[in-house]
């Protein structure tokens, strides 16, 4: 890795290492040296997960404590660490060892971890200030979507019963069958002594339950 | 009237106490009576203190750590790690720091039965969460070294006998020693083994294991308890 590839590099991260020793640690897989990041990873670890609950719990005030669960689980989920990880680059300036260098199906989970050792390495240099602009920048914004729409409407629906004092929801799936397509679900939401009722029928189960909750919520916003 | 104001001091008073026993003032003493009211209560409950406390948590002792063992791998320390956050740990926490008195609880759960485990452990993650709101990082981490990190058995302690593994860490807790209660002896009752019991009266935990020996019976009850609090003992 060459010190112009390092540049940009810090410069997608917005931040800039007083010491590049970690951060080129940090990009060291176990498979290609002695020397390598997963100490950093351990401690990333720990310190994204602080940065994001942080985020969440000041910004988002009002959201319950599963919604705030939920969120947080998506934003750190290796799924979401690889795309992030891979927008900055990390795949091309990680260094692996032989046998999975040329793997043309290596894990990406290491790109993941490669990030989270960054984030290690950021926290060292810069303390936990430093890694809370990080996750401020790349991975908070995330943060509205990180919730599955389906799953919005069924929580917002949650919500509203407990406010107006009545049961939680219940889902039951009313029917399924098999079209030439696939299958599909029916689903009917009720919410003890509302007199509404919701129904949906869609490809997955989510998906139904998701439209009946809004079928619901569209009745009782009528209202 | 009277009442009230008996009411009102007798507040100030569990909360000075309380401080005193944790090692921090609180600036908004609201925050306190949150971390401590469990959901079963009321809306306003310690739920998001704790959700935050469980991070600041973690966070606090991967750092404790990673500082503390240079020269040890990742998996170890991952170890360790799980080890300091482990649910029975925390619960013996909470019982040290006296929180068992002081939680407010739903009149379903006043039955001390249904008070489980996780429920102290939720407390003291959620003590965390509001030191660290009111205060930040440095009383929090001031807090979890004293009460969570130093009561936990060294790396080196870890290699030792499960028996004595588990002697020092009820000692770190302030809990009484563990009793060994032969439960079967051989010589009296015929079989090939011994069977013993150990009891750790606090947490109102017991295992009782068999073995060849007393000795080897005691052992292996120690090291279940262990494992049960989630310490690593003699390569267990």
């Amino acid at each position: 890795m060459n010190d112009t590839d390092l540049d940009a590099f810090q410069i997608a991260l917005g931040y800039r290492f007083k010491d590049v020793t970690n951060l080129e640690r940090a990009l060291v897989h176990a498979s290609a040296d002695v020397e390598h990041n997963e100490r950093l990873e351990f401690l990333g670890d720990g310190a994204l997960g602080y940065a994001v609950s942080a985020a969440l719990y000041q910004c988002m005030p009002h959201q319950s404590v599963g919604d705030l669960a939920e969120r947080k689980a998506t934003l750190v989920s290796n799924k979401r660490l690889v795309q992030l990880a891979v927008e900055l680059g990390i795949d091309r300036l990680i260094r692996l060892g032989g046998s999975i260098a040329n793997d043309r199906f290596q894990p990406r989970k290491i790109y993941a971890d490669a990030l989270e050792a960054v984030v290690g390495a950021i926290a060292l240099d810069g303390g936990l200030g430093a890694v809370r602009s990080f996750v401020d920048k790349h991975i908070y914004p995330h943060a509205s979507d990180a919730i599955d729409f389906e799953r919005h409407a069924k929580t917002k629906l949650q919500e509203w019963a407990d406010a107006a004092g009545f049961d939680a929801p219940d889902y039951t799936v009313v029917k399924q069958e098999t079209d030439r397509v696939g299958e599909l679900w029916y689903v009917k939401c009720t919410v003890t002594n509302l007199s509404h009722s919701g129904e949906g029928v869609a490809r997955t189960k989510r998906e139904a339950e998701r439209f009946a909750a809004e079928a619901i919520l569209a009745k009782v916003d009528e209202k | 009237m009277k009442l009230r104001l008996y009411d009102a001091i007798l507040g100030i008073f569990r909360h000075w106490r309380l401080q005193t026993r944790i090692g921090y003032r609180f600036k908004d003493l609201t925050r306190l009576d949150e971390a401590l009211t469990h959901a079963s209560v009321d809306r306003v409950n310690n739920e998001r203190f704790e959700f935050l406390g469980d991070s600041v948590l973690e966070l606090i002792v991967s750092e404790y750590l990673f500082r503390q063992y240079p020269d040890i791998d990742e998996g170890t320390l991952t170890q360790l790690k799980i080890m300091s956050v482990n649910n029975v740990h925390l619960q013996s926490v909470a019982l040290n720091l006296g929180l068992d008195e002081q939680l407010f609880i739903g009149k379903g759960l006043y039955n001390v039965e249904n008070r489980g485990v996780k429920m102290y452990a939720d407390v003291v993650e959620a003590l965390i969460g509001a030191i660290y709101i009111d205060g930040g990082l440095r009383p929090a981490r001031k807090f979890i070294d004293k009460y969570v990190i130093q009561t936990l058995p060294t790396l080196e302690e870890t290699q030792m006998h499960p028996k004595t593994a588990l002697q020092n860490w009820v000692s770190k807790q302030g809990m009484e020693y563990p009793e060994y209660d032969v439960v079967q002896d051989p010589q009296r009752s015929g079989g090939m083994n011994w069977h013993v019991k150990c009891t750790i009266k606090r947490l109102a935990i017991t295992r009782t294991a068999a073995a060849r020996s007393r000795k080897a019976a005691e052992t292996e009850a120690a090291r279940q308890i262990l494992d049960s609090l989630g310490i690593m003992a003699n390569g267990a």
